[in-house]
């Protein structure tokens, strides 16, 4: 064994290992972070009862900002580092969205040197994909002239906060993974931008009506009656509110028919989606997928989305789910073989051409036995 | 907690894996080998305190630092990043314990991080409470008790 020439003349006890805590100081700023995490939680949730909840971006932004720094008190220089390049790649991500989405419907300039779109707005095409889907019928205005009543009821308030978490869950799980996870957080974030630019790519291909538009009597093309639209009224009523601050006018680049694929539809998805991996047991992963179910039949109910919408929007989650699995996969595979490899060890492709399957199924003849 | 379980690769035995002519070499690459396996299939991460593995060819390599350009025989391992405060409170483990600076450092380490998995050649990590790898043949264990008694 390998020693070191430096004799120890640390003692320990012949009849027990030491624990590290005992050798190690303490951390004393791990109790700080927490201290400070717990509190600022508190108040964000008096916050959220008497102001409501920041829906616009650069509110939430600085929610978990804020989160952030009180989760990194103490960390290394290089810590922060890489934390200020991940909050630049974050930025970077929400404004090309918001610009592209912003811009859907008009077309936009790639760097002044080609013009993309417009293009034609959608405005029969996913209503006739949902007729398909539901035997001839409207799911917007079955389910509106069911249940929407003037008195609110129960699944008003069910619908109305599912709809309303769309600005925030996602984000408070980002901001968690990034406190737990550095790791984790990145593998989110991919799936999450890929999301995100596959949507913007088809918000610009296909400018998508919603069905309250398409109902709108005001609009050239009433295909079906009015929807009721009135997404927040049961959140509201439970004595919550969603607020924007001024600086979402200077950002205002929402845009009504960049409708098609639905983002609310596949945030819902992408964070049970992304836990999976961690849950065991059957049925929590069966509630946890009621999330997104919920989330789309509220989007159906409220008179913000067609059916397809959603189900393009889980498809695009799905993708995304896939492709990164494998570049991730295919990343350890190569870091494998190139650590084996460099020590001369055989690596799976080298064990594969090895085996004598392969001369079998490629229909190479062999003697039975070995000549002498 | 989220991650797939890390292993420390301690600089004993990555000393012991890189050089060929390394008395323990063979015994060395075969465990990491082992483990390799283990990370390709994502059930284990192999991780290394920053200090130690950059002492090796191609760890240095500013692309490395962030985790591009993975070469050679430690392509699949990441770096612990040792800060200011890492260093301090090695010292003054080292210092009240009577330890080796490096070996402070792998402790401090292994414990911010809470890493229970230390693969190491070095005897002296058998006394502290973690899983140390590879096993131990105590059979053909003739190497001196890991902490000197008084």
């Amino acid at each position: 064994m390998s020693a070191t020439s430096e004799a120890p003349t640390f003692v320990a006890p012949s009849d027990r290992r030491v624990s590290l805590r005992s050798v190690v100081p303490t951390d004393l700023l791990h109790p700080l972070r927490l201290t400070l995490m717990l509190s600022y939680l508190v108040v964000y949730l008096l916050w959220l009862r008497y102001k409501g909840l920041p829906i616009d971006r650069i509110s939430v932004a600085i929610s978990v900002g804020i989160f952030l720094v009180c989760a990194f008190v103490g960390r290394s220089w290089r810590t922060w580092g890489i934390l200020l390049l991940d909050c630049l790649f974050y930025c970077l991500m929400w404004l090309s969205y918001e610009k592209t989405r912003g811009a859907a419907d008009q077309g936009f300039e790639v760097f002044g040197l080609f013009k993309v779109g417009p293009y034609p707005l959608q405005v029969e095409s996913m209503r006739n994909i949902d007729r398909f889907l539901f035997f001839g019928h409207d799911p917007n205005v079955v389910l509106q002239d069911h249940f929407w009543e003037r008195s609110i009821r129960w699944y008003d308030y069910i619908a109305s906060t599912t709809y309303m978490t769309h600005f925030v869950f996602p984000i408070i799980v980002m901001a968690v993974l990034w406190v737990l996870s550095h790791r984790q957080w990145v593998r989110f974030m991919k799936r999450f931008a890929t999301l995100l630019g596959v949507a913007c790519l088809l918000f610009v291909l296909l400018p998508t009506a919603p069905p309250w538009m398409v109902g709108d009597p005001d609009r050239p093309y009433q295909l079906f009656h009015e929807l009721h639209r009135n997404a927040g009224r049961g959140f509201r009523d439970m004595g919550f509110k969603g607020f924007t601050n001024d600086y979402k006018v200077q950002l205002s680049n929402g845009n009504a028919v960049a409708a098609m694929p639905s983002l609310h539809a596949s945030f819902a998805l992408i964070v049970p989606l992304f836990f999976m991996q961690w849950i065991r047991q059957w049925w929590v992963k069966a509630v946890l997928f009621l999330f997104p179910i919920t989330m789309l039949t509220s989007l159906v109910y409220l008179g913000e989305h067609w059916v397809i919408d959603g189900l393009v929007g889980w498809s695009i989650t799905f993708g995304a789910f896939w492709f990164w699995n494998r570049m991730e996969q295919r990343s350890r595979d190569v870091r494998s073989r190139t650590a084996r490899i460099a020590l001369g060890r055989p690596t799976d492709r080298d064990l594969a051409v090895d085996d004598p399957g392969d001369d079998a199924r490629d229909g190479a003849s062999q003697p039975e036995v070995a000549p002498a | 907690m989220m991650d797939p379980p890390k292993a420390l690769l301690e600089r004993s035995f990555l000393q012991a894996v890189a050089q060929d002519d390394h008395a323990d070499h063979s015994r060395a690459v075969d465990e990491y080998v082992r483990l390799v396996e283990l990370y390709q299939r994502e059930e284990l991460l192999l991780v290394a305190v920053s200090d130690h593995a950059q002492r090796f060819p191609g760890m240095h390599h500013p692309w490395r630092q962030i985790g591009l350009r993975r070469t050679g025989v430690f392509a699949p391992v990441d770096f612990l990043w040792v800060g200011f405060q890492h260093r301090r409170a090695a010292r003054r483990a080292a210092d009240e314990h009577g330890l080796e600076f490096e070996m402070a450092l792998t402790l401090t380490m292994a414990e911010r991080h809470r890493i229970v998995r230390l693969v190491t050649l070095d005897p002296r990590f058998d006394a502290f409470e973690l899983t140390i790898l590879p096993q131990r043949d105590e059979s053909t264990d003739d190497v001196t008790p890991a902490i000197a008694e008084s």
